[in-house]
């Protein structure tokens, strides 16, 4: 199904990212991972990805800067990017919001905790 | 140090912990009413580990937390069922975590090569479904992260010093990451099981802890994979290890054991299974270890081993009990079809 796409996650939580990748390798996907934002760019640097599965409360560089850079870059403005993250009524102490993120123009939004099946179906409705 | 350094994605570190060990007679049960005091009084856990004694029923339990709620947690153990006096705190602990070790047993082979090499004594370790998470005093903090790029290398951090730079400046951002999830089922995002597992137990005085390092070097050597680790300090200060390892491997691991550890007599108990739980900032909320230690002592499930870091939680229990086990997170943890 997934042609072997290459799909790389970034998020600072390693267990997530172990997650996400352990279920989309399932699925037939090549999983790049990276733990931070500045780690994200330097991966996508060196092998563009297929889609990018994006966290949005991380250390050094935020999923929002990350996000924001690609879609500002010729090169990298076509990656689809999906912001994943847990803001708005699950974590009323951030101040990150679902309107921040699509003011990134991602091109899709997923609330954490997330629901697997969605994130599947939105990659492969962004890849596809 | 080795020849060809391991490539890891990171490392995480917490300061300023407090750590506390406890051993009581009253086992899961000890266990049980010791998560559910902290959670009470909205205490997190940074990391929890416990082991259980198949023998007497004891338990040897073990958790850090901020370390301005040390005080109140260590009230809470001496006040919990069967456990007394014998309750330890040690202020000034380092939860220092790597990741993804990818069950490979040549990561905390090297780890515990790496702290005997520097002098550092283990307070405790756990693991995650990611990670291996070592607690150190405060004062060893900077040769054991220095440490750490013996062995390992990270893909943005070319020595300790990038670490520290990039690290520090970013504290107070990580600060701010803290979530106040109020979920009346809690949700994960998945339940995984691993099948198949001996559970090895062992007491170690410190100066065999390079043996285990070695040990556990020869077992990657020959593809025996390292799914669960967890150890904490004893009342007599040795290491007690609980290990789940392949059961397809059993011999070859015991020779390895034996090799390394002379006159080290390791507790082995055949078809153990290893469920682990991960959720969304589940290393930032208090309440998690309880909802399951609960759930399993509703369901009459005696845990054999639990791991607690990062955002995973870990039980091993008899292979018999895993559809029990399994039923039994199911009430208490809404978990994906």
């Amino acid at each position: 199904m997934s042609d072997n796409k290459y799909v790389l996650i970034v998020d600072d939580d390693p267990d997530m990212v172990e997650t996400v990748g352990m279920m989309l390798k399932n699925k037939g996907y090549e999983v790049g991972a990276a733990y931070d934002g500045i780690e994200g760019e330097e991966a996508i640097r060196q092998r563009r990805p297929d889609l990018v599965v994006l966290d949005v409360m991380m250390p050094r560089k935020d999923g929002y800067a990350l996000c924001a850079q690609l879609k500002k870059d010729a090169s990298t403005r076509d990656i689809p990017v999906i912001l994943l993250t847990a803001v708005g009524e699950a974590v009323p102490t951030t101040t990150y919001s679902h309107a921040d993120g699509m003011a990134m123009e991602a091109d899709d939004y997923i609330p954490k905790p997330v629901d697997t099946q969605t994130l599947v179906t939105a990659m492969e409705r962004l890849i596809s | 140090m080795a020849s060809t350094r391991i490539r890891l994605g990171g490392i995480k570190i917490l300061e300023g912990r407090s750590h506390l060990t406890s051993l009581c007679k009253g086992g899961e049960a000890a266990l049980a009413d010791i998560c559910s005091r902290l959670a009470a009084d909205r205490i997190n856990l940074s990391l929890l580990t416990y082991i259980s004694d198949a023998v007497d029923g004891s338990g040897a339990s073990a958790l850090s937390t901020d370390r301005a709620d040390g005080f109140s947690a260590y009230f809470h153990l001496r006040a919990a069922q069967g456990c007394g006096s014998a309750v330890k705190l040690h202020p000034g602990v380092t939860v220092l975590s790597i990741f993804p070790h990818g069950q490979k047993a040549c990561v905390i082979g090297e780890i515990l090569g790496m702290l005997t090499n520097n002098g550092i004594q283990p307070y405790g370790i756990a693991s995650s479904t990611s990670a291996l998470s070592v607690l150190i005093s405060s004062g060893d903090t900077p040769n054991g992260i220095d440490g750490l790029f013996g062995p390992f290398e990270f893909p943005t951090y070319r020595s300790p010093y990038d670490w520290h730079a990039a690290y520090r400046e970013q504290e107070h951002v990580l600060k701010e990451i803290i979530c106040s999830y109020e979920e009346q089922v809690i949700k994960v995002y998945n339940i995984v099981k691993d099948c198949g597992l001996d559970l090895w137990r062992l007491r170690l005085p410190r100066r065999s802890l390079g043996g285990l390092g070695a040990a556990f070097l020869a077992m990657d050597r020959n593809g025996i994979r390292l799914p669960f680790l967890v150890a904490q300090l004893d009342e007599e200060e040795s290491t007690l290890f609980a290990a789940c390892l392949p059961s397809e491997h059993r011999q070859k691991i015991r020779h390895t054991l034996a090799f390394q550890l002379p006159g080290i007599e390791p507790i082995h108990l055949d078809e153990v299974a290893m469920l682990s739980l991960h959720g969304p900032h589940f290393g930032d909320r208090y309440g998690i270890a309880r909802a399951l230690v609960s759930a399993m002592q509703s369901h009459e499930v005696a845990p054999l081993a639990i791991s607690c870091t990062i955002a995973s939680i870990s039980a091993v229990v008899r292979a018999d009990d895993v559809e029990k086990a399994t039923a039994a997170l199911g009430t208490s943890f809404q978990i994906p079809a």
